[in-house]
């Protein structure tokens, strides 16, 4: 394998394929990037045997095919500490020469069938394509929620629900739940597996600051994402989550008889300020509804009380008191930018709902406060 | 599995099931330390790994050993083969757990190898829950189970009553007794034993180590059916253990009192433990070894040593009475010992002790 390569553009996909390495391990092949140069373009893959991450680099000139395993972290410190604009790969047998203008690195690194494939795209079938924009909407709106510690381990990741060309992603902890809808183009069809939150968080690195088209491939086993078109689109795959998601639509409540609808950053704002009063034991604030006005208090025991008030122009409804979470509401105001929403409620001891639009449900349970 | 030597039930009970295509979820390999528990549940693992595993020519279920599962097993990096031992902790992303010494396997582990969690400030991904990489099912390996401690085998309950589809644990353990009653019965127990002489033969054709014939003769008797001990026992020349203390043991079989023997065995130990230490912290790179294991691991070679001498003893014996009852309190002896070391008596003081019992012992018998 020979290749020379834009230093700029080798740097981008090695910190992005470095990410995944794992940063300790007793076998070094698994701390390793593996470079291949095929069909004009230098490919970085690595995984952590969970996560796999590919990336075409098309800023290089390849001189000879071929592939090598070389170890992730002296790969990166090379390409960020070189000056060079450019910079020559090359293999022989299982050692690597990277040569600059005044540099020669000479690093052994192993052979490449002995390291686990990362999945290429080519072999899967595209079950639907997304839109960055929305994929990170999705996201960015149910991952939040998913559970971090519990032996209900289907819960540990999010929901990947299609079906035609509307998508839900869902997350839940099992005090709330955060359901958002998007479209995607695909087929008829249903598909519907849970995603780690790992491969969520690497798959909205991915997808930031690109406005790209994001094509996804589910199977038994894994799902695929390509990020962009072409040789140079990076392929995230990922193992998914073992069982089976609890049936979330039942949680969604259809009976709310008192609505109300905020501006996210005001009640976001006197939501926080109740929460300066609560504490461990307290965790509760108080939302107490009138005709014309939203009274929230909170209180810490022998520390002190807080009284907020918020006028309402539109509640529908009796008055009604309810506790919740304070965290748990300004977490999903958090995700809504700054988007007019609608508060939903029955009765103290009944769920409440926050909405906006179609597009994103977000079901709390109330807590006790007598 | 034709690999393994000398476990022929061992292997029945699991061509048996792999033929029956009906495979049990949870297993423990137990049997003496050295004879194979873990080499067999890594060639099990193989055969469940491997998608074109089948029968051969002799009917046995083999992967094929050039095949791409084999080739990433044998590299460690097949991504469904997980393998969790206590010195896995130095490589935990939990600060706490790499700078602990290696004594047994913590809970901690467990949650960041298999069972996720939360361990420290950190919220960690469940390996076993997930979907397998390669679709052929997943296999853990937990090598030497009994150091699991008791909220980690509690932890385990769940996943061993319940595994995820399509997911093996193997736990390989020379104590069954430590692991809980909960664990047993959850699991389909093979028990491995000690290799007879032809496959010790077989496995010292294959070893390929230079010894005289002497020492390999000696190692042969002291390692007692196990290739692991006749590796230790090798590398850690306990040949020349042997013929250091051989004239002082006759002194004590005479009655006579053997003052330099305590001090001798202590000494041993003493290298052993250091030779241990040193080793195990080179190839991890870590100064992570705990010297207090290496140091009960060194007084079980001693004591193996002396039962070793007074089973040759026992053996040689005959119809003399006397000598029969020499040796046989010479067993009880070092299994007092053995309980001393157990419940964390000086070292030293316990081979003094010995030393001095043997002594007594043998002046018994005599008389």
């Amino acid at each position: 394998m020979k290749v020379i390569c834009d230093r700029a553009a080798l740097l981008d996909a090695v910190n992005l394929v470095g990410g995944v390495v794992v940063s300790r391990t007793p076998t070094p092949i698994l701390l390793c990037i593996k470079l291949t140069a095929k069909d004009g373009l230098l490919i970085l893959a690595a995984t952590d045997l969970e996560v796999g991450l590919r990336l075409g680099v098309d800023q290089v000139e390849v001189q000879d095919e071929g592939d090598i395993l070389i170890p992730s972290d002296k790969l990166t410190q090379i390409v960020r500490a070189s000056d060079d604009p450019t910079l020559t790969i090359e293999a022989e047998g299982n050692t690597v020469h990277i040569r600059g203008k005044d540099a020669h690195f000479t690093i052994y690194g192993y052979d490449p069938k002995e390291a686990p494939e990362v999945r290429e795209f080519g072999d899967a079938a595209v079950d639907c394509e997304i839109d960055s924009h929305i994929l990170r909407g999705l996201i960015s709106r149910t991952l939040f929620a998913a559970a971090t510690e519990t032996s209900r381990y289907a819960i540990n990741g999010v929901l990947f629900d299609r079906d035609g060309k509307k998508l839900r992603m869902v997350a839940t902890d099992g005090r709330r739940l955060a359901l958002a809808n998007g479209d995607c183009k695909a087929k008829d069809g249903k598909v519907s597996c849970i995603l780690p939150t790992k491969a969520l968080n690497l798959l909205n690195k991915l997808i930031a600051d690109e406005e790209v088209n994001v094509r996804v491939a589910v199977d038994d086993n894994q799902a695929v994402f390509a990020i962009g078109e072409g040789g140079t689109a990076a392929i995230l795959s990922s193992n998914l989550v073992e069982g089976a998601f609890p049936p979330f639509e039942d949680v969604i409540p259809r009976d709310q008889d008192k609505k109300v609808s905020f501006d996210s950053h005001s009640l976001s704002s006197a939501i926080r300020r109740a929460a300066l009063l609560t504490n461990e034991e307290s965790k509760g604030v108080r939302l107490s509804f009138q005709k014309d006005q939203l009274t929230l208090t909170s209180r810490a025991p022998e520390m002190g009380e807080a009284e907020i008030h918020v006028d309402l122009t539109d509640y529908e409804g009796d008055p009604v008191e309810i506790g919740f979470n304070p965290g748990f509401i300004t977490d999903a105001l958090k995700v809504v930018d700054g988007k007019q929403v609608i508060f939903e409620m029955k009765a103290p001891n009944k769920p409440g709902v926050i909405r906006t639009g179609n597009d994103f449900t977000y079901v709390i349970m109330p807590v006790n406060l007598q | 599995m034709n690999r393994i030597l000398g476990q022929p039930r061992a292997i029945d009970v699991l061509q048996a099931s792999l033929r029956s295509g009906r495979i049990h979820h949870a297993w423990i390999f137990s049997g003496p330390p050295g004879v194979g528990k873990f080499t067999t549940a890594v060639e099990f693992a193989r055969i469940l790994l491997a998608p074109d595993a089948g029968p051969n020519l002799s009917g046995m279920i083999e992967a094929d050993p050039e095949g791409k599962t084999s080739r990433l097993i044998d590299a460690a990096t097949h991504p469904d083969l997980h393998v969790v031992r206590k010195e896995l902790a130095l490589y935990s992303e939990n600060a706490e757990l790499r700078r602990k010494k290696q004594t047994n396997i913590p809970i901690d582990l467990l949650r960041e190898t298999m069972l996720g969690g939360k361990s420290g400030e950190k919220q960690l991904e469940a390996p076993a829950y997930r979907t397998p990489a390669l679709g052929h099912g997943k296999v853990f390996i937990i090598d030497e189970a009994e150091l699991i401690d008791t909220t980690g085998q509690n932890a385990l309950l769940k996943t061993l009553e319940e595994p995820p589809k399509q997911t093996y644990l193997v736990l390989v353990t020379s104590r069954p007794d430590r692991l809980l009653p909960t664990i047993l019965s959850r699991c389909q127990h093979v028990r491995f034993g000690t290799l007879d002489e032809e496959a010790m033969q077989q496995w010292w054709s294959q070893a390929g180590m230079k010894l005289t014939d002497a020492e390999r003769d000696w190692i042969t008797r002291f390692s007692d059916g196990s290739p692991g001990q006749a590796v230790i026992a090798s590398e850690y020349e306990m040949y020349q253990w042997q013929l250091t203390i051989a004239p002082m043991l006759r002194e004590v079989e005479q009655g006579r009192y053997a003052a330099e023997l305590g001090e001798t065995l202590a000494s041993f130990v003493e290298d052993y433990a250091k030779r241990f230490v040193k080793q195990f912290n080179k190839e991890e790179g870590k100064d992570a070894a705990s010297k207090d294991i290496a140091n009960k691991a060194g007084v079980r070679h001693v004591l193996n040593l002396l039962a070793q001498h007074a089973r040759q003893q026992l053996a040689q014996a005959g119809n003399d009475s006397a000598r029969i009852e020499r040796a046989l309190s010479m067993i009880d002896r070092i299994r007092d010992a053995e309980t001393q070391i157990h419940s964390n008596v000086n070292l030293k003081m316990v081979l003094e002790n010995l030393s001095s019992q043997l002594t007594d012992g043998a002046r018994t018998a005599v008389a």
